[in-house]
């Protein structure tokens, strides 16, 4: 047994050795104790969870060992000398915050050995006895906080000196295929001190490693760690990751970081207006996007109408939009996908974060539920802006409602070989404006995700979802027409994931998954008994969609790496349903409606399928440059009906059917990626052209809401995106940040014989989305660890716009004769925030830690257009007509400060 | 006073809860841009032949810029003709600002025959109207009146905001027939009321006075909604007709003369049902969308109208407005309000005197009154 521990020490030692050398116990660490006759083992342990530092040692040396100690603030290594004075004891920090105490008679015999033993230092992955049986070998394993126990997502293992590496995914696993022999691995991650495993690889093993925090703490929470040379090295293009650091140096709105919107300052991902719904990745709609929230879709991602996204971003781990070559495990939209991960648990102690903002503020927990296998994390926010509305001298305003919450819930288990995470989301928003209308609607989501490693070569994850958004709207400014009009859609998923990296240079990855869609497009009620309105209740809607899967990542060498993947999706709009038939000489409408086709339950009304290849290729020539080639099908059977350009939440989603065909989306893309300075400068330039079938567009003056044959609506578009995207991204240094621009077009057109059908006489015409010119220039001075200075600039051309050119009179009525649609673009967007920062403490003793953000939004007060819209004056006695006018609205029109506190505890 | 004001639904929502949100940063303000393109001058037609007698007028006018004072550019010097499937043709005559007008005694709008117009401008452009044929006279059930009770929010003189509770009737209409109907209402209403009026060292007199106004300024198009039998259009609400308490203290007038509280009120009521083709209907619903898509903050989709009149000359040209064939049913209601029983009285007439004029006058009933339709 001590000889096995001795080995610990030597180990530990020896692999530490580069910074054994050179280290010397952190001075930043100051020790505040009162013990009196205590166990050493304990005041250890106490020390270990009061400051970030961790002991090695074997309990049995102190098991009889108490002590007495009082000391204030002192720095650690006076501290430990006065722990073991008069004891056969020394110490060793064997890497910062890492100290080894060894028997005083041992301590030259480790050390002698680690000069004269230098094979073992080296950890043998692998069995003796299979060594020259194989040409390629698999290491895997998991590293984790070596304090925490939690999961290092996104960390660096690279072979030292080469380009050769991979990152850990979301539950801290990584994968490595090499050459059997001997290698130097540097594992690292942002906030972690970097370490180097000697290793000899033998045949395919396990290698578990963990990192420890530096002595400050560089950031509160490492949302995604990302190696420095990720951009140039990775197979995956088109690809958005935003890193914590990043997310937390923005100014926003209420105080607190939005993940969704900190994409709209990235290349090719905008949103339609300041503080608009949603988001629009390379001139796609909204509904284009598919927002997965621990592998649930959210089908509304914005609270108040937009103003913040509806993810609490303390519980966010990662988030990672595919804008292009989406990989063929993702479905269901043709422009992008955001995956969004929940934050893996923290599993050693329990920890509190949140924030109070000016209106509305969050809180998280989580800890241990039964030691480590079980742990838990709840979260929720919720606004006050009611109060905050009553207290105001407005008749409207203080008669009127706002409000809104959310919550989550996540819990996992750990086994050995297994993971089982069940997690609960649920969001709310209310308004009301006094006796006006008044909108309630929200998320209810739901995932189970169990993954389990079969061996070396296979591992799994079986995947079940759940998501529902509802939206109720209640018409309350009339006499006879008072109503409810309620919308609900809803989707479970069950998906199942094979992974197989057991072919050298080789990942495979196979799955299916079947979807469910039950959608209740309107529901109408009068709300009293004056009300004349009619019960109505448009047909519900459902449908399945099944797909399957298969993707081959394969390394061909240090250059090449080809990423084939095939997508088969196949979707049944199911009944209860009665079709109408249309004469084929007119548009669709009613009056033309020339028969009806009934069909009983679950009966298949229509079906489509299709094949979706996706294909990338890269080509690396060194690790500073690398060349990357994309082509992508994504087929989409699930539309979002808008009223409006600007998202609203009572917008219907409406699934493909007799009329409505899927949208189809080919995507070609080309990127080349620079880095310089050793990754601190990174580039970029990606090149794609997209083109888009059945694009829905609506007529003139379409009905949405509670249209029992929506079609009569509808117009069936095809659509071409295409654009440049540039990035210049500084990641070190006292100022960092990155400038984007994109240069891009989203046209579509229609194709009808139909005077009803045709939009600008068939000819192509910017979509709503069209914003060629978009720039983004985000930069951090940090001025020291505590405190950093923060801006933001954006400039975007204005979006397309439909605006009134004439006016006449008919039937005694001022009408307005419109331009073609979207003829006219609204001026450009363009503002200024800058911040200021005092993060939290640096003394990692501190229980309570709290950091401030004061932030001027909008700093020279441009009045950016959100929308335009007209109005008519009330003709006089005198003249008895109406006047029309243009107005703008604008959301920030004037410098607005924030200021927000969060904090950790 | 009390002025009724009625919101738009969207706008008053949204803008006030961004209002909020952002501590009253939000906010609208005229936007003038540069660059629209105004100068169309578009041909505007408003025209129609119904099933009663002539003539029949035609309007051409031509579209002015969005943002000019309102100005009606007539046309002059058109030829104007209103054809039917016949053969027969008749030249409308122009009398002034763009109207034109077929002769009393000229072409007549016959049940179950086709017409269209044409359309013939000094610049040499062609236009005509897609032919359309004259439905049969429409029949409805019943047009009858409710009581009800709003909520009317308005504004005192001093600009603040007040909610203040309204009687009144609000008038109801139903049909049901067995083919699919498309209907329009129109309806034009005489308020009067009576007070009393003592002069001084007089005796007291009755005062009448009557306003002319439209039932529901909003165009009122309707169709039925089949329900296993029959196309049904139940309790479609017209229009409403404000009861306004009068609870003020007597008056003086100019002469002296002390002026009572408003003793009695009531309504006559004029209502024109047009029984219009699906295409007017879609048309018409298009006016409507118009009209209530003003002021909505998120840019809905655009309503275009575009009517049934085509430029034979040029494909490109466009031309506003509607030639529109239909047939119209009158129906003559009058409504008696008594304040003291918080209750109407309705009856139906076979007809009643069109007045034009707004007036007063003393101690007699004038003819069209409405007590008279009581007795």
């Amino acid at each position: 047994m001590y000889q096995k521990f001795r080995l610990l020490i030597l180990f530990i030692v020896i692999s530490f050795y580069p910074y054994f050398v050179y280290s010397q116990v952190d001075e930043s660490i100051n020790v505040s104790a009162n013990y009196s006759n205590k166990p050493l083992t304990e005041i250890l342990q106490n020390i270990e969870k009061q400051y970030s530092v961790k002991f090695y040692f074997k309990n049995e040396w102190f098991e009889k060992d108490s002590v007495t100690i009082h000391t204030e603030n002192v720095p650690l290594n006076q501290f430990m000398d006065k722990l073991l004075s008069g004891k056969q004891f020394i110490y060793k920090e064997i890497q910062k915050n890492i100290i080894a105490i060894i028997p005083k008679n041992d301590y030259a015999m480790i050390m002698g050995q680690m000069y004269e033993q230098e094979d073992v230092t080296t950890i043998v992955v692998g069995k003796p006895s299979e060594a020259g049986k194989y040409k390629k070998v698999e290491i895997k394993g998991h590293i984790k906080d070596g304090k925490t126990g939690e999961a290092l997502i996104g960390s660096n293992i690279v072979l030292e000196n080469t380009t050769q590496g991979t990152v850990t995914n979301v539950d801290g696993n990584y994968t490595l295929v090499l050459a059997p022999g001997n290698y130097n691995l540097v594992v690292s991650n942002i906030g972690y001190e970097t370490t180097v495993y000697k290793v000899k690889v033998i045949s395919n093993g396990t290698l578990d490693m963990e990192l420890f925090v530096t002595s400050h703490k560089i950031e509160d929470v490492n949302i995604y760690a990302q190696r420095p040379d990720k951009n140039v090295r990775n197979n995956q293009m088109s690809l958005v990751e935003i890193d914590s650091k990043v997310i937390k140096q923005l100014p926003s709105l209420t105080g607190e970081k939005d993940i969704i919107k900190s994409f709209t300052m990235m290349p090719g991902v905008k949103s339609v207006g300041e503080f608009g719904s949603g988001i629009n990745v390379r001139g796609g709609g909204e509904d284009q996007n598919l927002y997965l929230l621990e592998n649930a879709p959210i089908f509304n991602t914005s609270h108040v109408f937009g103003f913040i996204s509806v993810l609490n971003p303390d519980a966010v781990s990662s988030a990672t939009l595919y804008k292009g070559h989406i990989p063929a495990g993702y479905g269901e939209r043709v422009s992008s996908v955001m995956d969004i991960q929940i934050k893996d648990n923290n599993c050693k102690v329990f920890k509190s974060r949140g924030g109070i903002g000016l209106y509305n503020s969050r809180l998280m927990m989580e800890g241990p539920m039964f030691k480590d296998k079980v742990t838990f994390k709840i979260g929720g926010r919720t606004s006050y802006s009611d109060y905050l509305l009553r207290q105001l001298n407005d008749y409207y305003l203080m008669n009127s409602s706002a409000s809104f919450y959310d919550a989550n819930a996540l819990v996992t288990y750990k086994g050995d070989d297994s993971k089982l995470t069940v997690f609960g989301y649920i969001s709310n928003d209310k308004f009301k404006y006094a006796k006006e209308q008044s909108y309630e609607y929200g998320n209810k989501l739901a995932s189970l995700n169990w993954s389990y490693i079969f061996n070396h070569d296979w591992s799994s994850s079986l995947i079940a979802a759940y998501s529902n958004y509802n939206v109720n709207l209640d018409y309350i400014n009339t006499i006879v027409e008072k109503r409810r009009v309620q919308s609900n859609i809803s989707y479970t998923s069950g998906k199942y994931n094979l992974k197989y990296v057991g072919i050298p240079n080789h990942t495979f990855d196979a799955g299916i998954q079947a979807i469910s869609y039950n959608i209740d497009p309107g529901e109408q009620k009068p709300l009293d008994s004056i009300s004349l309105v009619l019960p109505l209740t448009i047909k519900k809607e459902r449908a399945l969609e099944g797909s399957f899967y298969i993707n081959d990542l394969y390394e061909i060498n240090q250059v090449f790496s080809l990423n084939l993947g095939l997508r088969y999706s196949a979707y049944a709009y199911q009944g209860p349903q009665d079709i109408y038939t249309y004469s084929s000489n007119h548009t669709k409408d009613t009056i033309y409606a020339i028969g009806t086709t009934s069909y009983g339950k679950n009966k298949i009304v229509k079906s489509y399928m299709g094949l979706e290849p996706r294909v990338s290729f890269k080509i690396q020539f060194n690790n500073k440059n690398s060349v990357k080639l994309s082509y992508n099908r994504n087929n989409q059977y699930l539309s979002l009906l808008s009223y409006t350009s600007v998202p609203t939440p009572n917008d219907i989603w409406k699934l493909s059917d007799s009329f409505l065909q899927p949208l189809n989306c080919d995507q070609f893309a080309i990127g080349y990626y620079r880095n310089f300075k050793n990754n601190a400068i990174e580039t970029s330039i990606e090149l794609y052209y997209k083109k888009l079938a059945n694009l829905l567009e609506y007529k003139n003056d379409a009905k949405i809401e509670m249209n029992q044959h929506i079609e009569t609506e509808l117009i069936n578009a095809e659509g071409k995106n295409y654009g440049v995207e540039l990035l210049l991204k500084k990641n070190k240094g006292k100022l960092d940040g990155w400038i984007s621009y994109t240069y891009s077009r989203s046209l579509k057109k229609t194709n009808s014989k139909f005077k009803e059908e045709i939009i600008n006489n068939n000819e192509y015409y910017a979509s709503s989305y069209d914003k060629p010119h978009d720039l983004t220039i985000v930069g951090t001075y940090h001025v020291n660890r505590r405190w950093r200075i923060g801006a933001n600039f954006s400039f975007a051309s204005g979006r397309p716009v439909t605006l009134p050119e004439n006016q006449y009179t008919l039937n005694g009525q001022q009408l307005i004769y419109y331009s073609d649609r979207n003829k006219y673009r609204l001026p450009p967007y363009h503002r200024l925030d800058i911040s200021i920062s005092l993060d939290e403490s640096l003394k990692l003793k501190k229980k309570w830690k709290g950091s401030w953000t004061i932030g001027l939004i909008n700093v020279y007060g441009r009045k950016n257009i959100y929308s335009v819209f007209y109005k008519r004056d009330t003709p006089s006695q005198a003249n008895n007509f109406h006047m029309f006018s243009l107005y703008k609205l604008y959301i920030i029109g004037r410098p607005l400060p924030t200021i927000t506190y969060n904090f950790i505890f | 006073m009390l002025v009724f004001d009625k919101f738009n639904n969207r706008t008053s929502l949204v803008v006030s809860t961004l209002l909020t949100l952002l501590l009253f940063t939000t906010c609208q303000e005229s936007y003038n841009p540069d660059d629209i393109d105004s100068s169309k001058k578009l041909l505007v037609v408003d025209g129609s032949i119904t099933n009663n007698p002539g003539p029949y007028t035609v309007s051409l006018s031509y579209s002015s810029p969005f943002s000019d004072r309102y100005s009606y550019n007539f046309i002059r010097n058109a030829k104007v003709y209103i054809s039917d499937d016949l053969g027969n043709t008749e030249t409308l005559v122009e009398k002034g600002y763009g109207k034109y007008y077929t002769s009393k005694n000229g072409i007549r709008g016959t049940i179950g025959r086709k017409y269209k117009l044409r359309i013939e401008l000094v610049d040499g452009s062609v236009y005509e109207s897609v032919p359309a044929i004259l439905n049969p006279a429409p029949v409805y059930d019943s047009i009858y009146p409710v009581m009800a009770e709003i909520d009317a929010v308005g504004t005192n003189g001093d600009g603040e905001v007040s909610v203040e509770k309204v009687k009144g009737v609000d008038l109801r209409f139903s049909v049901s027939t067995s083919e699919k109907s498309y209907y329009r209402l129109f309806s034009t209403v005489t308020t009067q009321w009576t007070h009393q009026k003592t002069p001084v060292g007089g005796t007291p007199i009755d005062v009448h006075c009557w306003v002319n106004s439209y039932l529901n300024s909003a165009i009122d198009v309707k169709s039925g909604v089949y329900n296993g039998s029959k196309y049904v259009i139940k309790e479609h609400s017209m229009g409403f007709l404000q009861y306004v308490f009068d609870n003020s203290m007597p008056k003086t007038d100019k002469s002296g003369a002390q002026i009572s509280p408003k003793k009695q009120e009531g309504w006559d009521v004029i209502t024109h049902i047009f029984s219009i083709s699906p295409e007017a209907y879609i048309y018409y619903e298009s006016i409507v969308k118009q009209l209530d898509a003003g002021e909505r903050i998120f840019d809905p989709i655009p309503s275009q109208l575009r009517g049934n009149i085509h430029c034979l000359t040029d494909s490109s040209k466009i031309a506003l407005g509607l030639f529109d064939v239909t047939s119209d049913s009158i129906v003559f209601n009058a409504f008696f309000w008594t304040p003291a029983l918080h209750a109407v009285d309705h009856r139906t007439a076979d007809t009643i005197p069109v007045i034009t004029d707004n007036n007063c006058v003393d101690s007699r009933y004038p003819p069209f009154w409405v007590n008279f339709f009581f007795k």
